[in-house]
């Protein structure tokens, strides 16, 4: 009970804390809504791959999971690495706060995060961009955004081991992230034959992606997604968090 | 009497260099004890390993009874850390700054009682960020007492204050001692440990040098003094004054002869000193008795790590 109260009470400040920060909140809301203005105006009326489907229907799925990597990865690593060469991590570990419930905490802000974007990006587009919403689709599309979430938040906790500053924190996160981005077709299709394609599957971006159009996709009569990606995002989610409970250090790295 | 912290033979070793080489100390219940020793001599990582931050690599430590590694939590539970440098969200207020640590304590005590006792009472609505550092040094301080702990770590609080904020910074840490807490203070400023310090343990390349209160360690109470005047020009000599001392020195200053005496027995030379210029009638410019200041005798032990 007591744990639970701790977790509510720092949930509670650590939220009041980043709606303070409006500038940094703004950014992060908007940028996900700006990219699906600016690929609607690109795309215009383009179909996908040939088919009667327009590309609104692979784009902003896509975008949905850029939001999210955006709050979940990119963010609690930011976030994490810069904290702890603060002092600020550190500062949490001289007090009985226990170590878990504040990554607890840190990691449900992330989701939260997470799950606003997705909430701000499906409903820009079924409010602007006629994007279709199966209404079957709702509790399998929870389902992967869940996954897609824990997984990308427990990379984001992984990541920070291999940060030696917070001055480099940005491009360490983004030199991981952003090629993987484009390669696993977020904006724009990739034909599946292409190797590219091919070894973006071994990543979790990509599957993520697939899962998410997959899902949304108004074609279909049911929401099936490819097991094979769900256990792609399940694995990567154990390793990151092995990986993470061996390796994340809370104090800052020694200035030698 | 129980004891606060207790350490016996600590060592610590880094890859290349021992940091502590066996370091015995205690703090007493209620006791201020400042460890005062050069940048490098090993402070920080004591204070680090009775924090629970660092391994020891031998020796035992005790605090409040616990192990700091294996009783961690239950040891913060009764203790307040200040680091070296202070780090508080930026967003929240003062007073939702010092609610939300006490969340974290089985029995907190007020925010607002907190706020009055480290002086923040006119900024308990502001914004840490509108704060400046010395304010923000203030918080901090009221940070590591919203638990109500039996023991306060001080490491270096007061590095990088201008004199007035030392001063405010040490008012509060005076008050907060009188309500009977345990400290251990860290610092390389003599005159915080004079002013604070019930005991002050000298350390240097990671060996404790001399333990002793403020005003007798390395035997400032006991050793030599030196006794300082102007030869008066009714003597011609310094030896007419029949001073005993095979460590005497006069030399001149502006044109007078400075007289320097160093003796362990500063009493009879004195008597015999004032004794000479009652008998003549004359009154000794310049006269005056030292002691070795707290400086001087930290300097002196702590010689080779300076040199």
């Amino acid at each position: 009970m007591k744990s639970l109260r701790i977790v509510v009470s720092e949930l509670w400040y650590q939220q009041l804390a980043y709606w303070r920060n409006p500038v940094s909140a703004f950014f992060t809301f908007f940028m996900p809504v700006m990219f699906l203005v600016i690929f609607a105006s690109l795309y215009g009326n383009a179909h996908y791959d040939n088919s009667s489907l327009r590309l609104d229907q692979y784009f902003i799925p896509g975008i949905m999971t850029f939001g999210v990597i955006s709050a979940c990865y990119t963010n609690l690593a930011i976030t994490l690495s810069t904290q702890r060469e603060q002092g600020i991590l550190k500062r949490f570990r001289g007090t009985p706060l226990p170590p878990w419930a504040y990554m607890v905490v840190t990691v449900l802000n992330s989701v939260l995060r997470a799950l606003l974007l997705v909430a701000i990006t499906l409903g820009v587009g079924v409010a602007f961009y006629h994007f279709d919403f199966p209404s079957r689709a709702f509790a399998p599309l929870v389902m992967v955004v869940v996954l897609g979430s824990a997984t990308f938040c427990a990379l984001g906790v992984a990541v920070t081991v291999l940060i030696p500053n917070a001055d480099a924190a940005p491009a360490v996160v983004n030199g991981v992230y952003l090629p993987l981005m484009f390669i696993s077709g977020t904006f724009f299709p990739l034909s599946s034959s292409s190797v590219l394609a091919k070894i973006a599957l071994y990543f979790p971006i990509r599957p993520f992606i697939l899962s998410s159009f997959n899902t949304l996709d108004p074609r279909l009569a049911t929401s099936s997604i490819n097991a094979a990606w769900l256990y792609n995002l399940a694995i990567w989610l154990v390793v990151a968090l092995v990986f993470s409970i061996r390796r994340f250090t809370w104090l800052p790295r020694r200035r030698s | 009497m129980e004891l606060a912290v207790s350490v016996r033979g600590l060592r610590k070793d880094f890859a290349t260099v021992q940091a502590v080489k066996g370091v015995d100390l205690d703090v007493n219940s209620g006791e201020v004890l400042a460890l005062l020793g050069p940048n490098g001599a090993g402070k920080t990582t004591i204070v680090e390993i009775l924090e629970g931050y660092q391994t020891a690599s031998g020796g035992d430590v005790s605090v409040l009874g616990l192990d700091p590694r294996h009783d961690r939590r239950r040891m913060l539970e009764r203790v307040g850390i200040v680091l070296q440098e202070t780090a508080v969200e930026q967003f929240l207020t003062v007073r939702e700054v010092l609610r939300r640590r006490g969340a974290y304590y089985p029995h907190p005590r007020d925010a607002d009682t907190v706020i009055d006792l480290v002086g923040l009472s006119d900024k308990a609505g502001a914004r840490v960020r509108t704060l400046s550092g010395g304010l923000q040094r203030r918080l901090d301080l009221g940070l590591a007492l919203i638990g109500d702990p039996e023991l306060l770590f001080l490491d270096e609080p007061t590095t990088g204050f201008d004199p007035n904020a030392l001063r405010e910074a040490w008012e509060i840490v005076r008050h907060l001692i009188g309500e009977g807490r345990s400290v251990l203070l860290t610092t390389h400023y003599m005159d915080e440990a004079q002013v604070l310090a019930d005991r002050v343990a000298v350390i240097s390349k990671g060996v404790i040098v001399a333990t002793g209160t403020p005003d007798s360690i390395g035997g400032r109470d006991t050793g030599t003094a030196t006794i300082r005047f102007v030869l008066p020009e009714q003597a011609s000599d310094v030896s007419e004054l029949g001073l005993s001392s095979s460590h005497l020195t006069v030399s001149p200053v502006d044109g007078r002869r400075m007289v320097e005496v160093e003796t362990g027995s500063p009493t009879s030379l004195l008597h015999s000193l004032t004794s000479w210029a009652m008998a003549h009638g004359i009154e000794l410019e310049g006269l005056e008795v030292a002691r070795p200041s707290l400086e001087d005798v930290y300097l002196s032990l702590t010689a080779e790590d300076t040199e």
